[in-house]
C-alpha cells in the first residue's frame, strides 16, 4: 500500500491558518519543499501530523494540548485537518481531523474513511494500524534531529522502528495474553500433591506485585527522561550559541568530536576485551599447556582408527579369516567382542580433528598475549577518553568565565540537568536489567530493583505453582508455547536485522558517491557504522542523513509499506557539495518527500533539485510578524490566484517568489 | 506476519512437537494481533483453544 498525504489545514493554531496541497504521483517521486520564516510553526505542523497519524493526541495533557493556542489568537478552538489517500488496486482517503478546545484542553480526534463519514475517535483502516504507532511514524516523519537516533549507540531507535514494523510488539503482547490465561488457570487449580499450593501461589504474587510496582516506577521515569532529554538538549542548545558568540565553533566542535572518537574507542577496546575474556584458552596458559599434554596422550596411543570398519566388512564377506582358518560362529562372535574395542572410522575421524585443532590452537595462542594486550589498549582507551573529557571540561570553564553572569546560569544549569540525566538513565538501566534473582532471596521481593527479574521469577513460581496443582498439563503447554514463540521471535528479530542491513547498504551505494567508506556493519539496538570491520560511530552529515533515509526505505520495503517521508530541517548539517547531490537524488528515495526548510539550508540543495520536474515550491508566512512585511509585500505584487491569504498569513505555491525570497530567522 | 516470523513460528512448533493444527491456530491468533483486528474475548477464546491443541500434541 502506498500512504501519501494530499493535504494539510490548520485554523487558530500556533501556525498561520492554510491549507497546504501536497504533490503526490503514482509513479515515480515528487519533493515537497516548504519553507517558513523561523517561529512560524514548522515544529508545530510536524507533531501535528505525527500525532495525528498515531493517535497520540489522545493521550494529551490540558497544558499539552493549551501549547498548541495561537500565542495572538483569543480563540478558543482550534483545527488540525490531515488528508492522506492510501493507494494499493484503487485509491482511498483517509482524514483526520483533530478539535481543540483551549479553554477546557481538551482535543478530540474525529476520523473519515472513504465512503463512511465523520466517526468519532482515531480510527485508521485495520491494515493501517499496525503502521500508525509511534515506533513506525518516527521512521517516516522525522521531527528534529531525528536523523542521528538511529545510529547512537546510546538509543534503540532502529530495533524499535523494526519492531514495530513488523510486528514484534504484537509478539510480545500476545505472550503477555499467553501468561496471564496460565496464571489465571492456576489459580483455579487444587493441590494434588502435599506441597502446599497456596503458599507458592502467594510468593508468585507477591513477584507479580513487585514487578508491577518497578513496572510502574520504569513508565514514570522513562516520562520523566522525556523532559530531562529535552531540557539536556535545550541547555546544550544555548551553551552551543554562547560559545559560538564568545569563540567561534571550530574548538568546540574539535574538542567533541576528540571525545567522541575517544570514547568509541572505549567501546570497542571492552569489546574487544569481552570477547577474550569468553575465551578459557586465553585466560590460562595452564589449561592451553595441559590441553596440548593431553593431545600428545591421544597421539601416543596411536588408536587403531580403520580397524573396526576392517573386521566388520571381514565378517560381512565372510570369506574366511586373515589367519586362513575358516570363520567359524564361535570365531565370529569373538571377533565382534574384540572389535567394540577399536574405534570405527566416524571415531577416528573425530578424534584426529580433536587433535588437530588442539595443535592449531596452542599454535596460534602459545606466545599470544591477547587478553594482557587488549587490557593495556582499554586502559590506554580509558585514559585518552579521560583526557579528551578534561579538555572539554577545561574549554567549557573558560567559557564560563567569559560568558556574563545570566549566560554564565545556563552553563550550570547544564550541568546540573546532566547530573540528573545520569542517575536517571542508571535507574533506567536497573529497572530493566535482565538479573537473576538467588532462591536466598525468594522471600524478599522488595530487594529485588529490576521489573524484568521480579517478572521472570513469578513467572517460575506460577509455573511451579501450576505444576503441584492440577493444571499441571496447562503449565507444561505454556512453558512450551512460551520457548516456542520467543524462540522464534529471537531468531526472526536477527534475520530482519541482517536483512535490513544488507538492503541499507544496497541503497547506500545507490544513493553515497563512489567511493564513500561507509557501510552498515549491522543492526544491534542502533545501526552499527563503519568500514571494512572496523567500527566508527558516525559518518558525515550528508552519510547520516543518507544512512538513516536509507534504514526507512529499507524498513518500508521489507514491511510492503510506502509513506512520504517527512523531514523538518533535512539539510542543516551538510556542506554544499553534497546538498547538490542529495538534491537531485531526493526524488529517487521516495515517493513523496515533504522537506521543511529555512534559508540556510536553500544553498546547493536548491541547486540540486533545479533538474528535477516535479517539484512543488511552497512558502508561507504570518501576516503578524513585523520581520515578514517584506514578503507581504512581495507576495501582493503576484497575481490573486497565485497565492491565498488567510486571517493570520500567506501561502504561495509559486517557484519564483520560493527561490528570489529566503525565509529563515527574522 | 513477515514471512521470517511465520517460518520461524513453523520450524520453532516442529522442534517442540507442536501438530501443523496448532501452529495453524498460533498463527491466527499472531496475525489477528499483529493486523489490530483481535477482540479481547474472542482472544481468550483462541487461547483456550490453543491450550487444547496443546493438550492433544502432548497426549499423541
Amino acid at each position: 500500500m502506498k500512504v501519501s498525504i494530499d493535504e494539510i489545514e490548520t485554523n487558530g493554531l500556533r501556525c498561520p491558518d492554510s491549507k497546504i496541497s501536497f504533490k503526490n504521483r503514482s509513479n515515480g517521486g515528487v519533493i515537497n519543499l516548504l519553507q517558513m520564516p523561523n517561529g512560524t510553526g514548522k515544529t508545530t505542523i510536524i507533531k501535528l501530523i505525527s500525532a495525528s497519524l498515531t493517535g497520540a493526541i489522545n493521550k494529551w495533557s490540558p497544558d499539552e494540548v493549551r501549547s498548541f493556542k495561537a500565542k495572538s489568537d483569543d480563540s478558543i478552538n482550534g483545527e488540525f485537518r490531515i488528508t492522506l489517500s492510501l493507494e494499493t488496486n484503487s485509491v482511498k482517503q483517509l482524514t483526520f481531523l483533530t478539535r481543540f478546545n483551549f479553554v477546557d484542553g481538551e482535543a478530540n480526534i474525529y476520523t473519515t474513511r472513504g465512503a463512511i463519514g465523520e466517526e468519532q475517535g482515531w480510527l485508521p483502516p485495520s491494515e493501517l494500524k499496525q503502521f500508525f504507532s509511534e515506533g513506525c511514524v518516527d521512521v517516516f516523519c522525522f521531527q528534529g534531529d531525528k536523523t542521528k537516533d538511529i545510529i547512537d549507540e546510546s538509543k534503540s531507535d532502529a530495533e524499535i522502528t523494526i519492531k514495530a514494523f513488523f510486528g514484534f510488539d504484537e509478539i510480545e503482547g500476545f505472550i503477555g495474553d499467553i501468561k496471564k490465561y496460565h496464571r489465571d488457570t492456576i489459580e483455579t487449580g487444587t493441590p494434588i500433591t502435599s506441597a502446599n499450593l497456596k503458599a507458592k501461589e502467594m510468593q508468585a504474587k507477591s513477584w507479580e506485585t513487585r514487578a508491577l510496582v518497578l513496572k510502574e516506577d520504569y513508565d514514570e521515569k522513562l516520562l520523566e527522561k522525556i523532559d530531562v532529554d529535552k531540557e539536556v538538549e535545550e541547555l546544550l542548545n544555548s551553551q552551543r550559541q554562547i560559545i559560538e558568540a564568545l569563540d567561534g565553533t571550530s574548538e568546540q566542535e574539535t574538542l567533541d568530536r576528540e571525545y567522541s572518537k575517544r570514547n568509541t574507542k572505549v567501546i570497542t577496546t571492552a569489546n574487544e576485551c569481552w570477547g577474550d575474556l569468553k575465551n578459557p584458552l586465553l585466560i590460562s596458559s595452564d589449561l592451553l599447556a595441559n590441553l596440548y599434554v593431553f593431545r600428545d596422550s591421544l597421539e601416543k596411543m596411536k588408536l587403531p582408527g580403520g580397524s573396526r570398519s576392517f573386521f566388520e566388512e571381514l565378517i560381512r564377506e565372510n570369506d574366511g579369516c586373515i589367519c586362513g582358518e575358516e570363520l567359524t560362529d564361535s570365531r565370529i562372535k569373538h571377533i565382534q567382542k574384540q572389535i567394540e574395542q577399536y574405534l570405527g572410522d566416524d571415531e577416528a575421524n573425530v578424534v584426529n580433528a580433536i587433535k588437530n585443532e588442539i595443535s592449531d590452537t596452542y599454535e596460534n595462542l602459545k606466545d599470544s598475549n591477547s587478553l594482557g594486550d587488549d587490557f593495556t589498549s582499554l586502559n590506554n582507551a580509558l585514559v585518552d577518553r579521560a583526557n579528551a573529557f578534561k579538555d572539554k571540561e577545561d574549554y567549557l570553564k573558560k567559557m564560563k568565565k567569559l560568558a556574563t553572569p545570566k549566560n554564565q546560569k545556563i552553563f550550570e544549569d547544564y550541568g546540573l540537568v546532566v547530573e540528573r540525566q545520569t542517575k536517571l538513565n542508571n535507574l533506567l538501566e536497573q529497572r530493566v536489567k535482565d538479573s537473576v534473582v538467588e532462591s536466598s532471596q525468594l522471600n524478599n521481593p522488595d530487594s529485588c530493583k529490576s521489573y524484568i527479574a521480579a517478572e521472570n521469577v513469578a513467572d517460575k513460581l506460577f509455573e511451579e505453582a501450576g505444576l503441584i496443582s492440577d493444571k499441571q498439563g496447562i503449565s507444561e503447554s505454556y512453558t512450551i508455547l512460551k520457548k516456542v514463540i520467543n524462540g522464534a521471535k529471537h531468531k526472526s528479530l536477527l534475520e530482519i536485522k541482517e536483512k535490513l542491513a544488507v538492503k541499507t547498504n544496497e541503497k547506500l551505494i545507490e544513493s553515497l558517491p563512489s567511493g564513500s567508506q561507509i557501510e552498515v556493519l549491522e543492526i544491534e539496538q542502533h545501526v552499527k557504522l563503519g568500514w571494512n570491520g572496523v567500527t566508527q560511530s558516525e559518518g558525515s552529515g550528508a552519510q547520516n542523513i543518507i544512512i538513516a533515509y536509507s534504514f526507512a526505505r529499507s524498513v518500508l520495503e521489507e514491511a510492503n509499506i510506502e509513506f512520504p517521508l517527512i523531514v523538518d530541517h533535512p539539510f542543516t548539517q551538510i556542506d554544499r557539495k553534497n546538498r547538490i547531490n542529495l538534491g537531485s537524488t531526493l526524488g529517487s528515495l521516495m515517493h513523496q518527500f515533504i522537506g521543511f526548510l529555512i534559508d540556510t539550508e536553500r544553498s546547493g540543495f536548491l541547486e540540486g533539485v533545479a533538474d528535477q520536474t516535479d517539484v512543488s515550491y511552497i512558502s508561507m508566512f504570518s501576516s503578524e510578524i513585523d520581520g515578514n512585511k517584506s514578503f507581504i509585500d512581495k507576495i501582493e505584487t503576484l497575481p490573486s490566484n497565485e497565492f491565498l491569504k488567510t486571517a493570520n498569513g500567506y501561502i504561495t505555491y509559486n517557484k519564483e517568489f520560493f527561490i528570489e525570497n529566503e525565509m529563515g530567522d527574522h | 506476519m513477515h514471512n521470517i516470523i511465520e517460518e520461524n513460528l513453523k520450524e520453532a512448533c516442529d522442534s517442540n512437537g507442536l501438530s501443523p493444527e496448532t501452529f495453524k491456530v498460533i498463527k491466527a491468533i499472531l496475525s489477528k494481533k499483529i493486523n489490530g483486528v483481535s477482540v479481547p474475548a474472542e482472544a481468550l477464546a483462541d487461547i483456550g483453544r490453543l491450550f487444547d491443541l496443546m493438550k492433544k500434541d502432548r497426549e499423541s
